[in-house]
């Protein structure tokens, strides 16, 4: 569904503007036809205005935003909007920006404007030109994003937001005993996977958004996340990375069972609602069950919500009367979940570790998890993951913004303060550079709790 | 030219749905099929290098052209694309055949039935095409649109100020320094064996996914809870079966009986685990059971055997439909031995199927009520000896026969008189093997019946040697004085009494008719020599 602002649907206000303008161009502004979708435009562009102020729509590559947010388009609008894109392109036009109430007449005027553009040297230029004397409407130049230059990063980061706020759509469904799109949640899977083939550190650095106050639903992604990225190393096929990859999206979901009173207490829990807190892997196995018919994916989310808190040597929960062997995929999302729940300030930690230090007590702890894939996760992030933050040798203090999986203690750091202690804001020094005589230029010195000092690595990516 | 040969190969595309769709992969049309726009593809792939079209709602376009336009929802190949979000489709030259039949088979996929739960999209992505590229608009994924502004803004707001970070600077004063941790390396040696990890795990999740759920009940502590979990059992029962694990299913069945039998759960429980069991009953199991069976080679007899003694009443009627079903061995012979022995606790039920239309149901239902030997059933059969179709007619006689009394007489005797041999055959068997004295007497007095002679030798035969059960005295007579009658007219046919005749007497070893047989030794008839030879030796015991 697209979004409503006081109650209009925001594809609407942009499907009454396409009208007025294509009907602009087959007939007489003053036209009878023209005039009732001009008013049809004004009554919603105005009340928007009147709710949320100014109205900007935005071109940008082939798609619509209103205020920066973006349009969705059913099916059905797909033609009109299309068409109002190619108009918009012939003139060059990039954005209108409705500032303040129109009436029919700023219409009208726009619409003749609009319709001439089109023939004079540059349709823009004659826009602009023409609009000084209409106050209230405002327009820019349409800005050439070339394929080649868009910026990889961006769309990584869009789709780890998006996979967050889809998760999180899910859990309300969860919790309302909706039905849920299990298609969507396989293509929301597949492009986190194709990001992570992408930008696999700058998710991991996103991952590293702890202070977020929906932990929940970015714990999800985050150990999907981990998941994914060791499954990768490992060589898992695509079929097998979104079985996995879908698994550990779904590992907490017991927990929309659990009642927030528990689930969001500031203090520790009491030993009663500790007993509670452990169900949630039976909770989450029980919820799949429920949720559809089996299949594959099901039993692959069911057994790694089932058995995520077990432990190898199942010293976990929930206790088994007859301990197996842990499957595969629990074994990853085991490790993943406990790396990223110790680095976050939730329900296992109050006070969250490093990410540095979460590494050392997982490896100290080295029997809770399959050595190999430990081994494997800690080449993965390093012994300063992403997040990190650190004092060089050389001085200078700096947030871990890229792990080195050659070398684990040898990350990428992005300065942020100098050797003098002066605020520097993003030089990035890679610790495995060497001087003349081959020696490492720089060293870790000291680490800190960058939860401490509110210092999060997000803010430096977005 | 270009626009016509593109219009060409979408169109045969959107035509190769409904026929891979239709015919099974290894049929010549489904592989004509395939050819035919592979190769209409290479070609035009081999002068252009590649073929970029975009898809719109209903319409594809190539360089601003419309090449494709299909409104019809069911049939739009735009459309199909377009919903998943497919907005542009490259074919690269030097595309192989098995990437253009894997495209070719992921469109003709039944999105509804076959896999609901997966788009073309992930389809294609998961297939990894190298020569077929696809760019995807992934915004029906956004669930909020403005949840990335919300969250980075969060993020910015809450983010450390100089302050903050210069303090955290002046803190590192009164650190300790970290110390060196010696991290052991990844090996290939690692990955492999992670990798024979991942397939084991494969191999074995449905079974642990199975001991996950009888753990699972430890764990429940409400009656809901119980209920869910035996009705996953009860799925998983089914998705075995469907898999044909059948293993699986035994060991399912044998953990819910032991269970219940153990009380292993709690009294609160074991209705439930009943309710799971006799999920085995069910239309759907017995179905995929079925299914299965049409490839028994992969199933022992025993195990097969070992399912079936699971199986209650409740199974008799679907186990019967998908009888009707089977027409080829070896399910067929299966199902007949499992409702052998199960259908007796249901013979009305079995009886009450005589009366269904497709005549080898019927047949092989009168050969269940024949294995099982109930002479309840015997009031149902008689009806089925009126059928129209002959092998059922055969079936009810062979039955009536074994398992009727006088009273079916009357019903056998009519079809002495039936048209087709077969059955007439058939109902000479059945008398004699009722073996009464009134079934004797029909015999005896078909054979001195004026119609006798006229009969086929196969069944003057049938008949003499029927009667050659009883060998009484008016019997050996009768045959006597058949065979030692002469005729002037229709030689043949009095030839064929007597070789009858002679075949009987051999059989009840009557050494007075060995001079009459010495005389008819040497005979010019071929038939009637044959017998009596063969009634010589036998007399002899030669």
């Amino acid at each position: 569904m697209n979004k409503k602002v006081n109650g209009i649907i925001i594809e609407d206000v942009l499907k009454k503007l396409a009208i007025v303008l294509k009907q602009g161009q087959f007939h007489d502004v003053d036209n009878a036809l023209v005039m009732t979708s001009i008013k049809v435009f004004l009554k919603l562009i105005n009340e928007l205005i009147e709710h949320d102020g100014s109205q900007k729509i935005d071109l940008i590559g082939d798609l619509f935003y209103l205020n920066n947010a973006r349009v969705k388009y059913s099916s059905k609008s797909s033609v009109i909007l299309d068409d109002l894109s190619r108009e918009f392109i012939k003139r060059d036009l990039g954005s209108v920006a409705f500032t303040s109430q129109l009436s029919i007449d700023d219409i009208k005027v726009f619409l003749k404007i609009f319709t001439d553009a089109v023939y004079q040297g540059d349709s823009f230029e004659s826009i602009k030109a023409s609009l000084t004397n209409i106050e209230g409407i405002e327009v820019d130049r349409l800005k050439h994003i070339k394929e080649e230059e868009k910026d990889k990063r961006r769309t990584v980061i869009t789709s780890y937001f998006n996979a967050v706020s889809f998760v999180k759509a899910l859990t309300t469904k969860l919790e309302s005993k909706e039905k849920i799109s299990v298609k969507t949640a396989k293509r929301v899977v597949g492009t986190m996977i194709d990001a992570i083939f992408n930008e696999e550190q700058l998710l991991f650095g996103l991952s590293a958004i702890k202070d977020f106050d929906e932990y929940t639903y970015h714990h999800c992604v985050n150990v999907s996340v981990l998941s994914i990225a060791m499954g990768q190393r490992i060589g898992l096929k695509r079929k097998a990375l979104v079985e996995l990859g879908f698994a550990a999206l779904f590992h907490d979901i017991g927990k929309t069972s659990i009642p927030n009173t528990i689930l969001n207490k500031p203090s520790d829990f009491t030993e009663e609602e500790w007993k509670v807190m452990k169900r949630h892997p039976y909770l989450g196995a029980l919820s799949m069950l429920r949720l559809k018919e089996p299949d594959t994916s099901l039993i692959s989310n069911a057994i790694v919500s089932m058995e995520h808190h077990m432990s190898s040597e199942h010293s976990g929960y929930p206790e088994m009367r007859n301990p197996m062997e842990l499957d595969f995929y629990s074994n990853i999302v085991t490790i993943a979940d406990r790396y990223d729940a110790m680095t976050s300030s939730r329900v296992y930690q109050r006070i969250p570790l490093s990410p540095d230090e979460a590494v050392r007590r997982m490896m100290e702890t080295s029997h809770f998890y399959d050595p190999r894939l430990l081994k494997l996760f800690v080449h993965m992030l390093g012994l300063y993951p992403a997040g990190s933050l650190v004092l060089l040798n050389s001085g200078e203090m700096g947030i871990v913004c890229e792990g080195n999986p050659q070398c684990t203690e040898r990350p990428k750091v992005s300065i942020i303060v100098d050797k003098e202690g002066n605020n520097v804001d993003g030089v990035t020094v890679d610790l495995r550079e060497r001087d003349h005589a081959g020696n490492y230029t720089k060293n870790i010195l000291k680490t800190l709790e960058p939860h401490k000092y509110k210092i999060n690595l997000a803010e430096h990516l977005l | 030219m270009a626009l016509e040969e593109i219009k060409d190969i979408l169109r045969d595309i959107e035509r190769s749905r409904k026929n891979l769709r239709l015919y099974p992969s290894n049929n010549p049309v489904y592989l004509k099929t395939i050819d035919r726009i592979y190769t209409k593809l290479d070609s035009y792939l081999d002068t252009n290098d590649e073929l970029t079209i975009k898809v719109k709602q209903y319409d594809i376009i190539f360089n601003d052209e419309a090449v494709y336009h299909n409104n019809n929802r069911d049939e739009s190949l735009a459309l199909l694309l377009f919903k998943d979000g497919i907005r542009e489709l490259t074919f690269i030259k030097g595309v192989p055949r098995d990437e253009v039949r894997a495209f070719l088979e992921i469109l003709s996929s039944d999105f509804q039935v076959e896999v609901p739960e997966e788009d073309i999209v992930t389809l294609m992505w998961e297939r990894e095409f190298r020569l077929i590229l696809y760019v995807v608009d992934n915004n029906y994924l956004l669930e909020d649109e403005n949840y990335e502004a919300t969250a980075v803004e969060y993020v910015k707001k809450h983010s450390a100020g100089k302050k903050d970070v210069l303090n955290a600077y002046r803190d590192t004063a009164n650190l300790k320094e970290v110390s060196h941790i010696d991290t052991e390396p990844f090996t290939e040696e690692d990955r492999r064996s992670i990798l024979g990890d991942l397939e084991r795990s494969s191999e074995e999740r449905l079974s642990k996914m199975i001991s996950l759920l009888f753990e699972m009940l430890f764990l429940a502590d409400n009656k809901e809870d119980y209920e869910s979990i035996a009705g996953s059992i009860a799925l998983f029962i089914n998705y075995s079966m469907k898999h044909k694990n059948l293993t699986d299913v035994i060991d399912i069945i044998n953990r819910i009986k032991s269970s219940i039998e153990g009380n292993v759960y709690g009294p609160e429980v074991n209705p439930f685990m009943q309710t799971a069991l006799d999920v085995i009953n069910s239309d759907k199991f017995i179905r995929f059971f079925g299914l299965g069976l049409e490839e028994e080679s992969r199933w022992g007899h025993d195990t097969i055997y070992e399912l079936a003694g699971f199986f209650s009443r409740s199974a008799i009627p679907h186990l019967v439909d998908i009888l009707g079903e089977k027409k080829i061995n070896p399910a067929e012979k299966i199902l007949i031995s499992i409702l052998s022995e199960l259908g007796r606790e249901d013979i009305p039920f079995l009886a009450h199927r005589l009366n269904d239309s497709k005549w080898h149901l019927v047949r092989n239902i009168l050969h269940i009520l024949r294995q099982i030997g109930d002479r309840t059933s015997v009031k149902f059969i008689e009806k089925a000896v009126r059928h129209p179709n002959k092998h059922v007619k055969v079936e009810a006689l062979n039955v009536l026969g074994e398992m009727g009394s006088d009273k079916n007489l009357p019903v056998i005797r009519d079809c002495l008189t039936d048209p087709d041999v077969v059955v007439r055959l058939a109902s000479i068997s059945a008398i004699g093997n009722l073996g009464t004295p009134d079934s004797q007497k029909i015999i005896l007095d078909e054979i001195k019946s004026k119609n006798f002679h006229e009969r086929g030798y196969s069944e003057k035969r049938e008949l003499f040697l029927t009667l050659a059960k009883w060998k009484g005295d008016d019997i050996i007579d009768l045959a006597l004085r058949s065979l030692r009658k002469r005729a002037f007219f229709k030689k043949t046919k009095n030839n064929e009494t007597r070789a009858a005749a002679a075949y009987a007497l051999g059989v009840m070893e009557v050494t007075e008719a060995l001079d009459p047989l010495m005389k008819l030794q040497h005979s010019r008839n071929t038939l009637l020599q044959k017998n009596v030879l063969e009634a010589i030796k036998k007399i002899n015991h030669e």
